[in-house]
């Protein structure tokens, strides 16, 4: 049980992250949840399917920009953008995927940007069949109407 | 190995599916964009449609980015004229695109630049001399980014009772945020055989929308200064109206300046006034925009009488680029002198007295051109002073720099005889 003015976070695998409300808050549906139902400042939150590896990383991320937003002092903005670089860099493929969906359900919209800025960079230069692999997309154009659009706009490619 | 690609394919399936993708797309630049219209069906969709290229266009605005700088040169001795693209100011003189030709519709009249609004860039060949009517404007209006124009129907205005002459004065293109639309605004000056009769200044309106022109009159006599001395308006965004700026010049009295204002909702004019201490003898001014706020910037041409005999790289040069910004809009009072370009920072780049291309690039650097054909950026934290790109400026000497967001701006929906046309990979205009 958390003491006052910390919350409980319980991951889809039963693992407990005890965080000061501040922390917990920066996601937007955890702060309805608690003020909507006082209840779940006293007890447990179950985070759905958000397992322990991805929470961690959340709260980690979470930490730093709340101590941020209350003392600009320790954590100036030029810190803040350095840890937001190393977070991202620092994530392979399948973690960012994860983030990306945890952070979107969550509605921690600063980290949600961050990573689909870091897709966005991914993703920039690459060609359409690239793409494709990257995204598993179907190629759903018959090579003419393909043709007709890359014979558009030739200078993109 | 095979489950775990799987799994990550799986997740991809669900950030396709989602809002997700257009959050990710919305932060691509144009040509990655266009690129990408080939990926899929849904891409080419999302990527199309209107809602995404506003969405795209308010990321950019917000976030102060995907800024090009275009600059308007002449090849050599021909008369036909160029656009360069510069991305980045990390990576100055890096083309961003390659050059494109503009066309030139009529011999021996330069086109010009008349400024840029959500990525759309005005260029026109406006009737200059009394040999031409100002109802022969031919403008285009051009989405660089995605390579097309269209080109607006012209107007048929006569000429006011008891003048001969019209001169189109100047052009601005703003977007009206009440009606969605974008307008044009046209500055005509009217002459007459009778020298005695001073010139009048009519305004006309165009819009997108309907494609067709309006008269709005003569501007009213309230209005003490008329005539915009400058290509490409200051646009400032009012609580919700968009406000065109010019320094302008009075009919007879070309020594008194002050600003005119446009307000493209209301179709409103204003003068503004210019710092307390402002001594119009001898000084250039240009208007222009820094942290949202209007910006004059004012140098003295006193420099340039020593300039005989040249040669102008050799310019011994005495006086400071003065940036002086409105803090509370419409506030006389409110003038700041907010940065002084050094002289001793400039040395070796004399600017051209009479060019403007002078504007700002992303609110840190003030854009000019020397004498010798460099275009110059001057950082406004240390006055530190950069070459761009040296143009061949043999036979137009002035440059013209604009700097401008790529964005998928493409007036859905247009009719009335408008129609988008493609820039071709080898520039012709047709």
């Amino acid at each position: 049980m958390a003491s006052k003015g910390n919350l409980t976070l319980k991951s889809c695998n039963g693992k407990e992250f005890i965080v000061e409300e501040k922390v917990a808050v920066m996601s937007t549906t955890i702060k309805n949840m608690v003020d909507v139902d006082d209840s779940f400042a006293q007890g447990v939150i179950p985070i759905i399917g958000v397992d322990g590896k991805i929470l961690a990383k959340l709260i980690e991320y979470c930490k730093e920009h709340a101590e941020a937003d209350e003392d600009e002092e320790v954590k100036s903005e030029e810190y803040l953008k350095k840890f937001d670089e190393k977070f991202v860099d620092e994530l392979n493929l399948n973690d960012l995927y994860d983030l990306l969906k945890a952070s979107n359900y969550l509605e921690i919209t600063k980290l949600l940007n961050l990573l689909c800025q870091k897709v966005a960079s991914m993703i920039k230069g690459k060609k359409p069949e690239e793409i494709r692999r990257i995204f598993n997309i179907k190629n759903d154009f018959t090579p003419e109407e393909e043709e007709e659009i890359n014979r558009q706009n030739p200078w993109a490619f | 190995m095979m489950n775990s690609v799987s799994s990550i394919q799986k997740k991809m399936d669900w950030v396709l599916s989602e809002d997700v993708l257009g959050e990710i797309l919305v932060r691509l630049p144009v040509k990655s964009l266009v690129r990408f219209r080939c990926v899929s069906k849904t891409w080419c969709d999302l990527i199309n449609s209107p809602y995404f290229a506003d969405m795209h266009l308010g990321h950019g605005k917000n976030h102060h980015h995907r800024p090009v700088l275009l600059v308007k040169r002449f090849i050599g001795d021909e008369k036909k004229a160029l656009l360069s693209f510069h991305s980045d100011i990390a990576v100055f003189g890096v083309a961003a695109a390659p050059d494109l030709k503009l066309p030139s519709p009529h011999p021996n009249t330069p086109i010009q630049l008349f400024g840029t609004c959500n990525g759309i860039v005005c260029i026109a060949e406006l009737a200059r001399s009394v040999y031409y009517h100002s109802d022969k404007d031919k403008i285009y209006l051009c989405n660089l980014a995605t390579r097309q124009f269209l080109t607006p129907s012209p107007g048929h205005f006569g000429y006011p009772n008891g003048f001969e002459y019209s001169f189109t004065t100047s052009l601005g293109l703003g977007f009206d945020p009440s009606t969605r639309d974008y307008k044009l605004v046209k500055f005509v000056s009217y002459f007459s055989n009778e020298i005695t009769t001073p010139p009048v200044i009519g305004v006309q309106i165009y819009q997108l929308r309907t494609n067709s022109w309006r008269n709005l009159g003569v501007t009213p006599t309230a209005i003490t200064h008329p005539w915009p001395s400058q290509n490409f308006p200051a646009s400032i965004l009012l609580n919700g109206s968009l406000i065109m700026h010019w320094c302008a010049s009075h009919p007879v009295d070309d020594k008194t300046r002050r600003i005119l204002s446009f307000n493209m909702c209301i179709e409103a004019f204003q003068n503004i006034e210019f710092p307390r201490d402002f001594k119009s003898i001898d000084t250039e001014s240009n208007l222009s925009v820094l942290n949202d706020s209007l910006a004059l910037i004012l140098f003295k041409r006193r420099a340039f009488r020593q300039l005989q005999p040249p040669p102008p790289s050799d310019i011994q040069y005495d006086h400071s680029i003065d940036i002086w910004v409105m803090m509370e809009y419409g506030i006389k009072e409110s003038w700041v002198k907010q940065y002084s370009i050094e002289p001793f920072s400039l040395l070796g780049h004399a600017p051209l007295r009479w060019t403007v291309p002078w504007s700002f690039w992303n609110d840190n650097i003030l854009l000019l051109q020397s004498v010798n054909g460099y275009l110059i950026s001057c950082s406004l934290k240390d006055n530190c002073c950069r070459e761009i790109c040296k143009y061949d400026i043999r036979r137009f000497g002035i440059l013209e720099a604009i700097v401008y967001e790529e964005t998928l701006v493409s007036f859905g929906g247009i009719g009335n005889g408008l129609y988008w046309r493609k820039i071709d990979g080898d520039s012709t205009w047709n």
